[in-house]
């Protein structure tokens, strides 16, 4: 009598709302709207406030700067003083946001099998899921657990999420099985053949091939595999290897932004100009490959230079330092939100919408493409890959020796490549760079951060006691602590890291 | 001459069905196909001429007068000769005149009263008393599946009778209130109630309402459609006895609503009308705003402090850009015009000084809000013959709620009719529609308003106020507004009501056909169907002399700062909005009955039964249609099309031209079956089971079935001979019942489900998100319910009650659960909750007669509900979440009740910084040697600082009635009472960036900052984080109160002036409610400071019978 009514209790409660998956085109939305979502957000801290590109010092505190004095977070981050980040809310953690995208790209991987639609689709939609979750695997890896090394293999790693269930083993495995994790995936991403153009528009916001290859650059640029991470910048740079031209007017224009405190006028760049501008959604930017950011604004502070990154510039022909870097800072008119009362001038390095583009791009391919040369001892060749760069940074005026540079040998040519990527991506690729230098096999290229600061404590900041703050290549505070919350709520099977 | 035509009728039909059966034995075939009754009925017909001779030839005129208790006559009691159809109803005076025999008994019987017989015994003048129906002997429960004597019950129910529900009504909520122990209900401002709750929250995310039945199927159209006049009776039922018949959409108990159906072959007419007049607006508890005096005087506080954004009117483009949507107060404007040097200093403050003189009260007051009245009007016809009796009702509503501009009208419609068509077959149809309309205006904030923000200017004009809704000085400088679409950008409150118009129509229906079989003595087969039908369409036009619609066209022009290009992208003209929503529901029931006693010892009765139903709901909400002329139903068109658009500001412009649909499906299938079995009038036992199964969404079909059964006692003591000595108790009844019930969601399911979004917009492309994560371990929820009592009735009815103990323990309750983040959320829902609510319930009633003249009736209602949630696995409680702020949805901790209340306990103000350099900051105490600072933030969990203060849901609810009859006058009244809970009242906002302070900012000033939290101490501090002020427990009140529900004075107009206006019965009412509120805060805990409050409304009705 029961299963006669199974036909009648059969039927759904909802045709858009709580559904089933049943097509291909559903697991292809759900991407759809994870590329439009949160999904393209990162809350990396790290990348703007622990690397050598940032500064901060006591007497910038001293007068106040900006709010972020209810935050202990921030300044734990900057001194490093990872151990007592666990404190964090959650909430707005990589660990959150980086697990829900993994727990998407599982939700599909498991359907992929079952659902129905053309095979070639599910074959691209099964890709995309695989890229979407090395991507996440890899950024949680770079944040949470040790740099890559031979001397870190056994460090934790990350769990290993495979399943939308809630039974899988929540311990961490050791580093390296992580990054064979996320190999896996990298590998199966790769296949992944998606144009980055579709009808003249560059649709970075999606998982594309170019999005693929470049991630598994960047991944085996990590591991220290230069030959594999050469190969895959060059087909990424395949799908499309134009840079925006900081000579060409039309490409990149300074806005006028009216000074909060004094009415005064400060030039303040934008990647597009806003107005009569033909882009859709999402701009070019720095020709994205795929349009992962990181929200400054959000966390109240920007990136602030340190004198080793302003030094690094031409301050007379590097257009990154004429365009980005705002000596005062304070003044525009939207940090003045959060930091009115600091009268003191403070640079800044920053753009008109409040954005620092993690996500890979034609400039960090190009650059990753130069750095394998000359890792692989082909310096030549790097460095007329760098010099080629260089033509759409270095104002075509400047004399050609400040344009085109030359490396006396290997280390030299690395050090000038691994200078241009601070220069570029000071905010966001920079804190990378240092941890993976201070962990490859090659010991020549080691970066020591230091800095002199308050002390700082759990809850504040005891400004009684200065300290001078050392981040060498033997530290242990490089990984920012995992949330307490998940120590608690995981009963202890997902263990915090130890400094 | 009617009953010889049934009969042969009856035996015609008989003779078809058994034409097929000539060859079989006839007397065979009759007792299987029909009843006894029919044999019997058969034979009559036989004899029928010989009887009538006979009984003729003895007849003689008998005469007499019924009356009741008071002695007062009943007209239109039914006396009929016992055994025959013979029989009439009494007069306006009460009397009839009847031919019978001497040996004739008389059953003479009314609604409400006690049937009773009489032997005629020769007499020709009788006198006859009936006694009313006492409070709890002979009634009966209708558990909509069944009905069945009180006596023979075990389990725990109320009754609401006709005549505590005969008076003015706007819905039958209000006549539950403290009336049923363990019942606590919400009410709404206009003392409507809103919600129920029986014996306490069981599910921590399902739904806690009961059940609601109408004539035997439950109503998906709320209290509202239900017809006030119509209703018979209500039962309540709480325990699992009622709930397992129910199944799973029971568990929250149910109320049972019994409409009235024609009694007696008497054409009567009922009117009745009803006026009610609510109070005016409680403008200043709504707006709980400081006065403009104290308002400007702490703006002026603020000036240059708290990171508060201050900018002056002309800028560039790109600051206009971020900037032209933060809506500043007047004081704010001005703050910026003068530190910009566009005012001079005189000028700001003879400005200022202007501003703390204005108070804007009394305009708001005339202008947005009027004299709320309600009417009701209603007129029910009934009557029949033997075979067909008729009910029609037709009400209508107009209400004129508190808000100018809006009213509601309804029109409602019931017909039932109960044909019995066989002798074996009865048929009923109901059918209930209802229409109802309401008009409204735009939806204004009035708490958006300044005190000094004043409607008119000087010369009697409407103000504009646009510096409400975006940065209206940046728009005077900067904007070329001849050159928009609209020149006029003002927002002028008034002409917004006046120009803003929408109207919502419902039609609602629900029909009902149910064919009743009698199959043989005891044994009947129902088969019943309801359809339900809720309609609804909501239509609001917005015309050009709106502020919304002339910035909305305005702002969705092309500009940015570029004064000779303004490109309009929308029509220009009226915006008009639709939507509508369509619930549909069936029920379809077939249901076998056995209700015989069996050797006058052995009472059984039995049903058992199929049913399926099924609610499917579709909501449209359309695109706005732009541009519309409502005189020539035109619309406009997009000019530049809808792709590639920028507004005002060089943004992306999306328009919205995309309707938007939602479709679900509930199904349930039930099979069910309830045995009761009463020894002697003594012993009865009970025993039910049911299964539902539902349509959620689950891999394996078994999940989606789950029984639930009771098991009942009880025993009437009083039918035991050894209580034959105690004279002064009349009825004694100990019960008890046990089972175990369920409750589902649909809205989970085990495995992930997603949700489809539509395409967006921009990109083109389809999206979906995730809508649940699934739950593997999803199982129907569980709760066992042990319910034990007793009915009483002491001193021939002069004191009559019942106790009740139940404890009900949920299992595998539904909750909201922290799991680490790794699994894609913080939270998931599982079935790992238990919740326990464990009470009793005492109901005492008294009947007095003081004086011949005088009566006193009353009743106390307590309900005890102890709530607590026994189990929930969640680890960590963070103190943010346990606060209350900044969390949506409900979280729930392990060990306390739903509904517990965390506050923090306030440590002062301290000097968090170090000693030369100091930072005050007010702080939340940890611990004796711990304390966190406003905008700091700890590792430890919220319970390890907290403070408990105890359930915002009363445990304890209570009612108390008084009714004293004294001649025609009747004066009555209810008070309910809620006690041992606690709220939160309202403490000062900390107003920032220039909104309304609220009136409790007189609670700060001159304060002793360690006691309550100051303003900040710093110019520098950030005030948003002066929030967790709000949770301090100095703040925390006790929630217990008692109102005054209802005071009731109604007079009967003697029956000696309406004999002459041939009307049977006339009726005045008086009644006053919500008069009163006991409480002890002025605030009103459930209405609490910045809502409407509860205010006393009276009510005028009139109810003439004729």
């Amino acid at each position: 009598m029961f299963t006669a009514c199974d036909d009648f209790l059969d039927k759904e409660p909802s045709k858009s709302a709580g559904i089933t998956i049943s097509q291909v085109d559903e697991l292809e939305a759900l991407l759809n709207k994870n590329n439009f979502g949160s999904g393209m957000l990162d809350n990396n801290y790290a990348s703007i406030l622990s690397s050598d590109a940032f500064e901060l010092n006591a007497e910038y505190y001293d007068k106040g700067f900006s709010k972020m004095n209810t935050t202990p977070e921030i300044y734990q981050i900057i001194c490093w003083q990872m151990g007592m980040t666990e404190n964090t809310n959650e909430k707005v953690s990589m660990w959150n946001a980086n697990f829900s995208s993994i727990y998407l790209a599982n939700l599909i991987l498991e359907n992929i099998s079952k659902v129905k639609g053309a095979k070639e689709k599910i074959d691209e939609v099964s890709y995309k899921a695989h890229l979407l979750r090395a991507y996440n695997y890899l950024e949680l890896a770079c944040y949470y657990c040790m740099p890559y090394g031979q001397s870190t293999l056994n460090e934790p790693g990350l769990p290993i999420k495979q399943k939308t269930s809630y039974d899988e083993d929540m311990r961490r495995v050791s580093l390296k099985d992580t990054y064979d994790f996320i190999e896996k995936d990298v590998l199966e991403a790769v296949k992944l053949n998606t144009p980055l153009f579709e009808d003249n528009v560059r649709k970075s916001w999606k998982e594309t091939g170019a999005t693929a290859n470049s991630l598994a650059a960047r991944f085996y640029l990590l591991k220290g595999d230069y030959e594999q991470a050469k190969n895959y910048a060059k087909k990424a740079l395949d799908f499309g290897n134009d840079l925006l031209d900081f000579n060409n007017p039309d490409e990149i224009a300074g806005a006028d932004v009216l000074s909060f405190s004094d009415h005064s006028i400060i030039k303040m760049s934008t990647w597009w100009k806003p107005i009569n501008s033909k882009q859709t959604f999402r701009s070019e930017k720095d020709r994205e490959y795929y349009s992962k950011d990181n929200y400054y604004l959000s966390i109240n502070l920007w990136g602030v230079p340190s004198p080793k990154l302003l030094n690094a510039y031409n301050h007379q022909y590097d257009m990154r330092y004429r365009y980005f870097i705002v000596p005062n800072f304070q003044k525009v008119f939207f940090m003045g939100m959060f930091a009115n009362k600091f009268t003191m001038d403070v640079p800044g390095y920053g753009v008109f919408d409040g954005v620092y583009t993690t996500g890979p791009n034609v400039a960090e391919m190009r650059l990753v493409y130069a750095e394998c040369l000359a890792r692989t001892g082909n310096i030549a060749e790097a460095m007329s890959q760098l010099n080629d760069f260089r033509k759409y940074r270095i104002d075509k005026n400047a004399p050609s020796n400040v344009i085109n540079l030359t490396a006396t040998d290997k280390q030299n040519a690395v050090a000038l490549i691994l200078k241009e990527r601070m220069m570029e991506f000071p905010f966001s690729k920079r804190w990378n760079d240092i941890r993976r230098c201070n962990f490859n096999d090659d010991p020549t290229d080691d970066i020591t951060v230091v800095r002199q600061f308050y002390d700082v404590q759990k809850n504040s900041v005891n400004k009684d006691v200065v300290k001078t703050y050392e981040l060498s290549p033997t530290s242990r505070n490089y990984p920012v602590a995992i949330p307490n919350a998940e120590i608690v709520i995981s009963k202890g099977a997902i263990e915090q890291n130890k400094y | 001459m009617n009953c010889i035509k049934i009969k042969s009728f009856i035996i015609l039909l008989l003779i078809l069905v058994e034409v097929p059966n000539l060859k079989a034995e006839r007397k065979t075939v009759l007792s299987e196909l029909f009843s006894e009754e029919i044999h019997a009925t058969i034979t009559n017909s036989q004899t029928a001429p010989s009887d009538i001779h006979q009984v003729a030839q003895q007849k003689h005129q008998t005469s007499g007068v019924v009356y009741d208790e008071k002695g007062e006559v009943l007209i239109g009691a039914t006396v009929m000769i016992k055994g025959s159809t013979i029989g009439t109803v009494t007069d306006i005076d009460g009397k009839f005149i009847l031919s019978a025999a001497n040996d004739d008994i008389l059953l003479v019987s009314f609604v409400g009263y006690i049937t009773q017989e009489f032997k005629i015994n020769g007499k020709t003048k009788l006198k006859i008393v009936l006694k009313e129906d006492s409070k709890i002997l002979n009634e009966v429960v209708v558990t909509g599946y069944q009905t069945i004597s009180k006596e023979r019950a075990t389990g725990s129910f109320d009754i609401i009778r006709q005549k505590d529900m005969d008076r003015p009504r706007v819905n039958i909520g209000k006549s539950l209130l403290g009336k049923v122990p363990g019942l606590s209900a919400s009410q709404s401002a206009d003392g409507e109630v809103a919600n129920f709750v029986i014996r306490g929250q069981g599910g921590l995310l399902t739904n806690t309402t009961p059940l609601l039945v109408v004539d035997g199927f439950p109503i998906e159209g709320g209290l509202n459609s239900i017809n006030p006049n119509d209703v018979e009776s209500i039962s309540v039922l709480k325990d699992a006895a009622a709930a397992s018949i129910w199944g799973a959409r029971a568990s929250n108990g149910v109320i049972v609503v019994t409409t009235k159906k024609a009694k007696d072959n008497k054409l009567t007419v009922e009117v009745t009308s009803q006026l009610k007049i609510g109070s005016k607006i409680d403008l200043g508890y709504l707006r709980n705003v400081a006065s403009s005096k104290d308002m400007v005087k702490y703006e002026e506080s603020l000036f240059g402090k708290y990171g508060i954004k201050e900018f002056g009117s002309n800028t560039d483009f790109s600051n206009f850009k971020s900037t032209i949507n933060y809506t500043y107060s007047q004081v704010g404007i001005l703050r910026n015009k003068h530190i910009s040097g566009e005012i001079s200093d005189q000028e700001f403050n003879a400005q200022l000084e202007k501003l703390k003189q204005l108070d804007n009260n009394d305009q708001l007051k005339r202008a947005f809000y009027q004299q709320p009245i309600f009417q009701q009007y209603n007129i029910a016809i009934h009557g029949g013959t033997e075979r067909m009796k008729n009910f029609v009702s037709i009400m209508y509503n107009h209400n004129n709620p508190l808000s100018k501009r809006t009213n509601s009208e309804n029109w409602q419609f019931n017909y039932r009719g109960d044909m019995s068509v066989f002798k074996w077959l009865d048929l009923s149809i109901s059918s209930y529609l209802q229409y109802s309309k309401s008009k409204g205006t735009a939806n204004f904030k009035i708490k958006n308003l300044a005190p000094y923000d004043m409607l008119y200017n000087a010369d009697g004009s409407y103000a504009n106020l646009n510096h409400l809704m975006l940065y209206s000085p940046m728009v005077d400088a900067m904007v070329p507004k001849n050159l928009f679409p609209y020149e006029d950008w003002g927002y002028r409150p008034i002409e917004e009501m006046n120009n803003t118009n929408s109207i919502n129509k419902a039609i609602n229906g629900r029909f009902q056909i149910g064919l009743n079989f009698k199959l043989m003595k005891g044994l009947t087969f129902d088969s019943k169907l309801q359809y339900e039908r809720i309609q609804a369409d909501e239509k609001t036009i917005y015309n050009e002399n709106t502020f919304y619609v002339r910035n909305k066209i305005n702002t969705s022009s092309s500009w940015a700062g570029n004064n000779n290009k303004i490109s309009q992208n929308l029509p220009s003209g009226s915006i008009m909005n639709l939507s509508n929503s369509l619930k549909e529901s069936f029920n379809f029931r077939n249901q076998i009955n056995f209700n015989r006693i069996i050797a006058e010892k052995h009472a059984i009765n039995a049903i058992a039964g199929l049913e399926i139903s099924q609610m499917k709901s579709n909501d449209t909400n359309y695109a706005p249609t732009y541009g519309y002329d409502p005189d020539h139903l035109t619309v406009g068109i997009f000019p530049n099309g809808t792709k590639n658009l920028k507004n005002w500001t060089g943004n992306d412009l999306a328009i919205d031209y995309i309707n938007k649909f939602s479709y679900h499906l509930d199904r349930y299938f039930s099979a069910y079956g309830n045995i009761a079995y009463t020894y002697n009038d003594k012993y009865s036992v009970s025993a039910s089971v049911r299964t539902d199964a539902s349509n959620f969404i689950t891999d394996d079909p078994k999940y989606k079935y789950s029984p639930f059964w009771s098991v009942g006692f009880s025993w009437n003591i009083m039918n035991e001979e050894f209580m034959k000595p105690y004279k002064f108790i009349d009825f004694l009844k100990p019960r008890i019942t046990y089972g175990s019930n369920g409750n589902s969601d649909s809205s989970t399911s085990v495995i992930p489900l997603i949700s489809l979004n539509g395409f967006n917009q921009i990109s083109g492309d389809l999206e979906a998100s995730i809508w649940s994560k699934g739950n593997p371990s999803l199982r129907w929820e569980r709760t066992n319910t042990l319910n034990a009592g007793f009915d009483y009735s002491l001193f021939n009815k002069k004191l009559y009650g019942k106790i009740d103990f139940y404890t009900k323990q949920g299992y595998d309750i539904l909750g909201n659960v922290s799991i680490p983040m790794i699994n894609g959320a913080t939270s998931a829902v599982f079935n790992n909750a238990e919740i326990s609510n464990i009470g009793f319930e005492i109901l005492v009633g008294s009947d007095l007669n003081i004086t011949k003249d005088l009566k006193w009736s009353g009743s106390i209602t307590l309900g005890y509900n102890k709530n607590k949630v026994k189990k929930l696995t969640s680890t960590s409680v963070p103190y943010w979440w346990l606060s209350g702020e900044g969390v949506s949805g409900n979280f729930f901790v392990e060990g306390k009740p739903i509904g517990q209340m965390y506050s923090y306990i306030y440590g002062g103000v301290k000097n968090v910084g170090t000693e030369s350099s100091p930072k005050y900051l007010p702080t939340i105490k940890l611990n004796d040697n711990e304390y966190m600072p406003f905008g700091g933030s700890t590792s430890y969990d919220g319970l390890d600082f907290m403070k408990y203060e105890g359930t915002t849901i009363a445990p304890i609810n209570a009612g108390m009635t008084h009714a004293f009859s004294y001649k025609n006058f009747d004066l009555s009244m209810t008070l309910t009472g809620k006690f041992g809970h606690v709220f939160r009242r309202t403490g000062f906002n900390y107003a920032t960036n220039y909104t309304n302070p609220n009136a409790q900012l007189k609670e700060i000033m001159n304060a002793d900052p360690n006691e309550i939290v100051p303003m900040p101490i710093q110019d520098n501090d950030n005030l948003a984080t002066w929030s967790k002020a709000q949770y301090m427990t100095y703040l925390t009140s006790s929630a217990s109160h008692v109102r005054l529900q209802e005071l009731l004075l109604s007079y009967n107009l003697p029956s000696t002036w309406l004999s002459k206006l041939s009307m049977s019965k006339v009726t005045l009412y008086f009644q006053g409610n919500n008069l009163f509120t006991l409480k002890s805060t002025d605030e009103d805990p459930e209405f609490l400071y910045g809502n409407i409050r509860i205010q006393p409304s009276y009510t005028f009705g009139l109810k003439c019978i004729f």
